[in-house]
């Protein structure tokens, strides 16, 4: 039943991210409610503690959807996603180890460019992969980066900041009121 | 084979070990799925997926546009009195232009009849509803729901009403396409600006909008001129209205000059498409 809502919420905040908010978006720009679960997954079921592979098929999955919607080549929502568990788990161990609002908002922030800045690294070099297995069509085998995404991604790292901080004061009121106090 | 699976066996522990790691274990799934997709094997259970998602995609998509109405009329609403006044003045005008051109065709008709030439051939056009959009703020993609099963193929040109140039099919899976829009940096439009007949090439600019470039400095071209694809290499049909030149950028050590061109086609409000097949 827990896995059931988990797969629903995921599936559900893909096709809103696909669908939903980039018509919505202010200069291209739309939150990234992907990355605001599996920020909120890391925080807080993870708990500085990635040992645990049964707890990892969430964040596999979400990359995986995101694959199957995006036009890019395939695995590389995924990958980005496995790096930023990485990289969010090692941010609170050594840095944010007490999760108050200014960090989260740090952590958030630091989350989305990192995870932007992955995703930049793993297209440009998948697609001239993509491009000789012939999986994937661009004309030139490029995939410059808008200059204007840099905007975008600040954008996104703003709108992601208030849903996370949103999303873990909620849920930690509800569930985690002696954890994280 | 035999070998093989004696030393897997034999280095079992091994292997319990690397695969209690639950990084080695996840990029093995990914690099595994990457593999199998490559081979083409995750077609089906994709075209699957599509199957079920894309009602749920379509009407989603359709809400977010609502959405997009309502936000935008709000934000524009002193605006749209003054606009009312300017479109109807420019309707009246448009309605005498229209009058002209009629006659025009009228006589163009009749002109190809005198030359035996045969009427612009047109291919056949493909609705489609747009679904969604790529889901990282670096992609220029927009999914529709028509598919291979409907006859697309990738690098097929993909219009809106009113003969606007949206982008082409990059990748086709059964019943879902996605499209590769105009703005999308590393896009390649041959076009020619219509009143003038001046050729260069259209990429992807800022957000939502698009540079023609490959123009040279002692080319006369001027804001509000009209650009249109010029059929060159074969890539887009010729004519296909893609916006109007907004500014033009021109430094005198450089060889070509370039041109903000403003797409005549919403990118954040396209809903339905027409395939050219």
């Amino acid at each position: 039943m827990k896995s059931l809502s988990i797969v629903l919420i995921l599936l559900i905040s893909v096709i809103s991210q696909t669908s939903f908010w980039p018509a919505l978006g202010i200069y291209g720009a739309a939150p990234n409610l992907v990355l605001v679960f599996i920020l909120a997954w890391v925080i807080l079921v993870f708990q500085k503690d990635l040992s645990d592979s049964r707890k990892f098929w969430p964040i596999i999955l979400a990359g995986l959807l995101l694959d199957l919607f995006s036009g890019l080549p395939f695995g590389v929502f995924s990958l980005s996603f496995i790096g930023l568990t990485y990289l969010v788990d090692w941010l609170i161990k050594n840095i944010f180890s007490r999760i108050n609002f200014g960090s989260l908002v740090l952590l958030s922030l630091a989350a989305t460019l990192f995870y932007n800045l992955i995703l930049i690294i793993l297209i440009r070099l998948f697609i001239p992969i993509s491009v000789l297995f012939g999986s994937i069509s661009f004309k030139d085998g490029s995939w410059p980066v808008n200059p204007y995404s840099f905007y975008s991604i600040l954008l996104e790292a703003v709108y992601n900041t208030i849903l996370i901080t949103l999303i873990f004061y909620g849920i930690k009121k509800i569930f985690y009121q002696k954890q994280f106090r | 084979m035999v070998l093989l699976g004696f030393f897997i066996y034999d280095k079992l522990p091994v292997m319990k070990k690397i695969f209690k790691k639950p990084v080695i274990l996840a990029l093995l799934t990914i690099i595994g799925l990457i593999f199998i997709n490559g081979q083409g094997l995750l077609k089906q259970p994709k075209d699957i997926f599509f199957r079920i998602t894309a009602p749920l995609q379509k009407s989603t998509y359709q809400i977010s546009l609502k959405f997009k109405d309502i936000i935008d009329l709000l934000k524009n609403i002193k605006r749209l009195n003054s606009q009312n006044i300017e479109y109807q003045e420019e309707n009246r005008k448009l309605k005498g232009e229209l009058a002209g051109l009629k006659e025009t065709a009228r006589e163009n008709k009749f002109l190809r009849q005198q030359i035996d030439l045969p009427e612009q051939i047109k291919g056949q056009l493909i609705l489609a509803d747009v679904i969604g959009q790529s889901p990282a703020n670096l992609g220029e993609y927009i999914l529709i729901d028509k598919g291979e099963k409907d006859g697309l193929k990738a690098g097929e040109t993909v219009i809106a009403a009113g003969n606007l140039l949206v982008g082409r099919i990059s990748q086709v899976s059964n019943s879902t396409a996605k499209v590769l829009l105009i703005t999308y940096p590393g896009s390649r439009v041959n076009a020619l600006i219509q009143e003038s007949g001046i050729s260069g090439i259209i990429r992807g600019g800022s957000y939502n909008s698009l540079i023609m470039d490959w123009i040279a400095q002692d080319e006369k071209i001027e804001s509000n001129q009209t650009v249109i694809t010029s059929g060159l290499a074969n890539l887009f049909p010729k004519g296909i209205f893609i916006g109007q030149i907004e500014k033009v950028i021109s430094s005198q050590p450089q060889v070509f000059k370039e041109a903000i061109i403003r797409p005549a086609a919403d990118f954040g409000k396209i809903d339905r498409v027409f395939v050219i097949r």
